[in-house]
């Protein structure tokens, strides 16, 4: 690709998990606003020379917002290399735990991200603050709701982040139905919080004027490739085959062997950005096209499940997709609902898994298996899929690591999605200086829209200055960098 | 209204969300302090920080992984008066540490191997890497926190120390550990302090299922709770998994990974003189394939085997 030169920076963006910008760039004739990933850790060096069976809890420190699908992600990986079965107590508990993440994930999201996104929509503070003084009766179930669902991580697994729960071929510790009596009640409270969010987003933006408008416009479109994993060609989220479904609903990929996402997966390392640039192996890299881009998170999931398990979430994931037109959905504020059906869906799956007997008989590891050098874990992280990749010698130690998170896959789909606004800010910039406010929010939005977290892209990097304000700023710097203007 | 500050570093969140859990003890704080800078929970600028003239207490979370980073912590630290590292990362190093003996570039060398393609630009930069660092290697804090997230008992003792501050203007010690001052293993539910431990052996964690009641090194499991400081209350060894050592050595400044062998030494086939010859031991302590790891998960960056590593040119 040319080189380019900068115009504007939106440095940084706030409101996202991590440290990142967007910047504005010229290229010859073409301008193209990218999303810049800031941060530098090399998780994938570090984990050279480990004993393979501690790379679940190392593996785990990525991230403290989704530290648990790390920690499963790496487990399914081990588990490979040991060639272990789990038993079904085992599976269940992990499978509980994954639900709990995302659970809690999603609706970290929902009620600090996006809620006050969408509905303080055009004004110049869209955050949970703002948000409090317009409707403080969701914003303190927001609050409440998070509380439980550290107290419910607690209790099952000993800590809220980087706890212990994987071992080679199970779980260290099964879940006892003493500890369920505790975790119904709490999860009781947080349906209650859940249908009050439900209730607000369907009148207040399902039914505005500004989701309708929204929903037509282009900038939000993203019709690159969906991928998620499906059972039985239902939702998914901890054991499935990855299937990739392009945006005319094709199903392109479907593969039940996770050492196959390589085939699907490839990556390009920019020099100009610290996360990696995923696409769409076989069509070839087509940086920010949709042809060679895809996405995942819960509107991906949905688009590659034919059906969504449970009631509820079920009945609600049909009427999303009556008011998207179908599917594949291809509107990137749909993420917000889907995330919203996929709740539901978590919450009939606890309970479903927590009235299972199973979950309470039997071993919790089971040691028997045929070993091998490689494996991989294929998990559905809260915001997509989550790869993680070792290779160990003879004694188990790893002596290769790859790890590909949701939010690195989304890097490309991010970028893809802002290259859609680059020409209205190039426009504005050119003649005002500066984007306009209009403009900076759509931005902002699709961004937030995807909720990208990158202290998980950035797993393998860590660059970055701190220089992180929870207020939206603006940068205009020409190609030597000097500071234009500032908002 | 006294000043605070949370800087973060090279974080990955988890410290940001025990500090934002303290819920009630938060509100205590907040009626002494003004929070003049935490990303993740107020809208100040840090150019409004950088213009302040002084900063009463700084918390400062993560590692030190760019020279912005450094900077940064050297600067806002030079202006406050109480500077506190939260967190493992701040304090030893952490996880991330496991990288403090590699150049910036081997680790980009290493990604750049599992990548299809490579795009470049000589226009738009990236900030520079420097080797992985503690916080503690470029300031001397006053209240270490450790902990992979903090613990209750860390956050308390910490909330205890700033109300107390405000209070009185005065801190009780030049550096503070935070945390008991014993091994996790004094108090472990698995081992009375009456029982002397006699380890059978070495075994990695693939090769056992678990017992829930039994002391781990009885069971052959390495355990760090003999070497690593009292900051918790077992979470992980009542949850079934054996100390991996999240809280750092027992007293600051020593070595948590020395301390262990020291352990070992004491404890390993013990029971069984005959072995205790040479051979045989020396076949169990080969069973640690990975030695940094394993003894230095959280300390690499503050241990002897940095140091020495380090002085030889790293490893490569």
């Amino acid at each position: 690709m040319a080189d380019f030169n900068v115009v504007a920076s939106l440095d940084p963006l706030t409101l996202v998990e991590g440290i990142a910008r967007i910047v504005v760039v010229t290229s010859g004739n073409e301008v193209r606003a990218l999303y810049q990933i800031m941060e530098f850790r090399g998780y994938e060096k570090l984990a050279i020379g480990r004993h393979v069976e501690d790379m679940p809890r190392l593996m785990s420190t990525i991230c403290g917002v989704c530290s648990w699908s790390h920690q499963l992600a790496s487990g399914k990986a081990v588990d490979a290399i040991f060639g272990r079965e789990l038993t079904t107590r085992a599976k269940l508990t992990r499978n509980l735990v994954n639900y709990i993440q995302v659970l809690d994930s999603h609706l970290l999201h929902i009620s600090f991200i996006g809620l006050p996104d969408l509905a303080l929509w055009g004004e110049a503070e869209r955050d949970i603050i703002k948000l409090m003084s317009k409707n403080p009766e969701v914003v303190s179930a927001a609050l409440k709701t998070r509380s439980l669902l550290k107290q419910l991580e607690k209790k099952l697994v000993g800590k809220i982040q980087h706890g212990p729960l994987v071992v080679p071929g199970g779980v260290c510790k099964g879940i006892t139905r003493e500890e369920i009596v505790e975790v119904e009640k709490v999860l009781q409270e947080i349906n209650s919080s859940i249908e009050l969010f439900y209730k607000f987003f369907d009148e207040r933006l399902v039914k505005s004027q500004l989701f309708k408008e929204l929903l037509q416009r282009d900038e939000f479109t993203m019709r690159g490739y969906s991928m998620g994993l499906v059972k039985e060609g239902a939702l998914e989220l901890y054991d499935g085959a990855l299937r990739v479904v392009d945006h005319k609903g094709r199903t392109v990929n479907e593969a039940g062997n996770p050492v196959t996402y390589a085939d699907v997966i490839g990556e390009a390392m920019a020099s100009w950005n610290y996360g990696m640039l995923p696409y769409y192996k076989p069509a070839g890299l087509k940086l920010f096209s949709e042809e060679s881009t895809i996405f995942v998170g819960p509107l991906a999931r949905l688009n590659v499940a034919e059906k969504v398990p449970g009631e509820k979430a079920g009945e609600e994931y049909k009427r999303l997709v009556e008011v998207a037109g179908g599917k594949p959905m291809s509107n990137v504020v749909l993420y917000h609902w889907a995330r919203l059906v996929e709740t539901l869906h978590c919450i009939e799956m606890i309970n479903e898994i927590i009235r299972n007997p199973a979950l309470f008989e039997g071993d919790v590891t089971t040691l028997a298996g045929e070993s091998r050098s490689r494996g991989v874990g294929i998990v559905e992280a809260p915001r997509g899929i989550l790869v993680h990749d070792y290779t160990v010698n003879s004694d188990f130690t790893v002596t290769k690591a790859r790890v590909i998170t949701p939010t690195t896959i989304n890097n490309t789909a991010i970028n893809t999605s802002l290259s859609k606004v680059s020409m209205q800010l190039a426009k504005e910039i050119k003649s005002a200086g500066k984007p306009s406010a209009e403009t900076v929010t759509m931005l902002e939005s699709i961004v937030r829209a995807y909720d990208p977290c990158n202290s998980c892209a950035t797993h393998c990097m860590k660059i970055g200055e701190r220089r992180i304000v929870t207020s939206f700023r603006i940068v205009v710097i020409n190609e030597k960098g000097d500071v234009l203007w500032q908002g | 209204m006294l000043k605070l500050a949370v800087i973060p570093g090279g974080i990955c969140g988890g410290c940001d969300v025990a500090l934002a859990s303290l819920g009630e003890k938060l509100a205590e704080i907040l009626k002494y302090y003004e929070i003049v800078y935490w990303p993740i929970a107020v809208d100040k600028k840090l150019s409004n920080l950088m213009n302040m003239n002084h900063i009463d207490v700084l918390i400062y979370m993560g590692a030190i992984t760019t020279e912005e980073d450094a900077k940064l912590a050297k600067e806002l630290s030079a202006k406050a008066r109480v500077r506190v590292a939260l967190g493992t990362c701040s304090v030893y190093g952490g996880i991330p540490g496991l990288n403090a003996l590699y150049k910036p570039a081997d680790i980009i060398k290493t990604i750049s191997l599992l990548v299809d393609t490579k795009l470049e630009s000589s226009a738009l930069g990236l900030p520079q890497p420097v080797q992985h660092m503690a916080y503690t290697d470029v300031v001397e804090p006053e209240v270490l926190a450790p902990g992979c997230p903090p613990t209750d008992k860390v956050l308390d003792q910490l909330t205890e120390i700033l109300l107390n501050y405000a209070k009185s203007g005065k801190l009780e010690a030049r550096t503070m550990l935070l945390g008991d001052s014993e091994s996790l293993c004094n108090n472990c539910p698995r081992n009375p302090k009456t029982t002397k431990i006699a380890m059978p052996g070495i075994k990695r964690l693939y090769e056992v299922k678990l017992d829930s009641n039994k002391c781990f090194l009885e069971q052959g499991v390495l355990c760090m709770g003999p070497a690593t400081r009292a900051i918790c209350t077992h979470p992980c060894i009542k949850f079934n998994y054996p100390c991996i050592g999240c809280g750092g050595p027992v007293e600051w400044g020593s070595d948590s990974g020395l301390s262990m062998i020291s352990t070992l030494a004491s404890v390993l086939l013990v029971d069984d003189e005959k072995k205790l010859l040479e051979p045989g031991l020396a076949r169990e302590l080969n069973k640690i394939r990975d030695v940094l790891g394993t003894f230095y998960k959280y300390t690499l960056r503050k241990s002897k085997a940095y140091a020495l590593k380090n002085k030889a040119g790293g490893e490569g």
